[in-house]
């Protein structure tokens, strides 16, 4: 993971100048080095795919306007999934304004129960009620955990990345990692009981 | 990562097989147009805002100084020439009491066009009996 981060602050130390000496076309080869990623990690910080996409781009376009502000310090990559968390978290606290009315569109269909596939085996069946059950338990969990247990756990970055992103300390991110782990746990057992695992 | 028992728990084994999301195919587009349409950033209008405001301020507060600073000058002048009146009345009611008690005083009573009819009092008045009141004629 180390390796892969320091290849990937060199690069994109040298986007980053490309930018700033006003290279246009480092402006897409940036969002298309890191697009997948933030958007899986908002996909799952968020619970919805559109959503995760959504505020990848917005994300993308606020680390653009803030490139004539920006100073090299080999921390893009956090300095971008800031901002990303911090939609997410103006995202969490807008949704939980609204909780009543995004409660009532889940019951009207934002989380379909999969459809039985005639030409799939019950073992795919079972690994995507699985993956729904894993999903949906994640994106319950409180913001605060849920952002360090899908950078560690789904994107595996370190806990000194984890800390260096959040502007916190390692042991505050061990403890939510831990902590968040626990509530998956307790939240997943009657699944595990039943025999999803 | 793969030294760290956190790391190995089946609960964090099911988080990471969970699908990969991938941005769609217009991703990239997309943040390039969001980007063309998005406003010039606001930290400029802002950072004038916050000049313009901080001007204002500057500008009422140095009026209010300097207002006070006149009305504080003016009273000084005010107290100035007052005392400076005080200082001249004194000295002219010290010069009378001087003169009143150095000069008899004389009071005009009448006269005509060779004549002016006077009434002189004494400098000083006997403390026993008043010096009786004499009437003089003075060429005018």
């Amino acid at each position: 993971m180390e390796a892969v981060f320091s290849a990937t602050v060199a690069a994109d130390a040298d986007l980053m100048a490309r930018l700033r000496a006003g290279d246009r076309e480092a402006l897409g080869d940036l969002v298309e080095r890191h697009k997948d990623a933030l958007v899986n990690y908002l996909t799952r910080l968020t619970g919805r795919r559109e959503r995760g996409e959504e505020l990848a781009q917005e994300a993308f376009v606020r680390l653009l306007q803030a490139v004539p502000r920006y100073r090299e310090e080999g921390k893009l990559l956090p300095y971008l999934y800031r901002i990303a968390t911090n939609l997410a978290r103006s995202e969490d606290r807008r949704e939980r304004r609204f909780r009543f009315f995004a409660l009532a569109a889940v019951r009207n269909g934002d989380d379909p129960v999969p459809a039985i596939d005639p030409d799939g085996g019950a073992d795919r069946l079972l690994r995507e009620e699985t993956q729904r059950v894993v999903g949906a338990a994640l994106a319950a969990l409180p913001l605060r955990f849920r952002v360090p247990v899908t950078l560690y756990a789904i994107e595996g970055w370190s806990y000194e990345a984890i800390a260096d992103t959040l502007g916190t300390s390692v042991g505050t991110v061990k403890s939510r990692i831990h902590r968040g782990r626990e509530r998956l746990r307790e939240r997943l057992a009657p699944y595990w009981q039943g025999g999803l695992a | 990562m793969s030294d760290d028992p956190v790391g190995h728990d089946p609960v964090f084994g099911h988080l990471r097989e969970l699908p990969r999301e991938a941005a769609s195919p217009g991703f990239t587009a997309g943040v390039l147009s969001r980007l063309e349409l998005a406003a010039p950033p606001t930290g400029w209008s802002r950072g004038m805002l916050a000049l313009a405001a901080a001007l204002v301020l500057l500008t009422v507060l140095g009026a209010g100084a300097f207002e006070r600073l006149r009305q504080r000058q003016e009273l000084r002048g005010e107290v100035r020439s007052l005392r400076q009146e005080h200082d001249q009345l004194r000295s002219e009611l010290e010069a009378l009491r001087r003169s009143a008690a150095t000069e008899p005083t004389r009071i005009l009573v009448g006269g005509d066009d060779r004549y002016d009819y006077v009434l002189s009092l004494p400098a000083q008045a006997p403390a026993a009996q008043p010096a009786p009141a004499k009437n003089n004629r003075i060429k005018s």
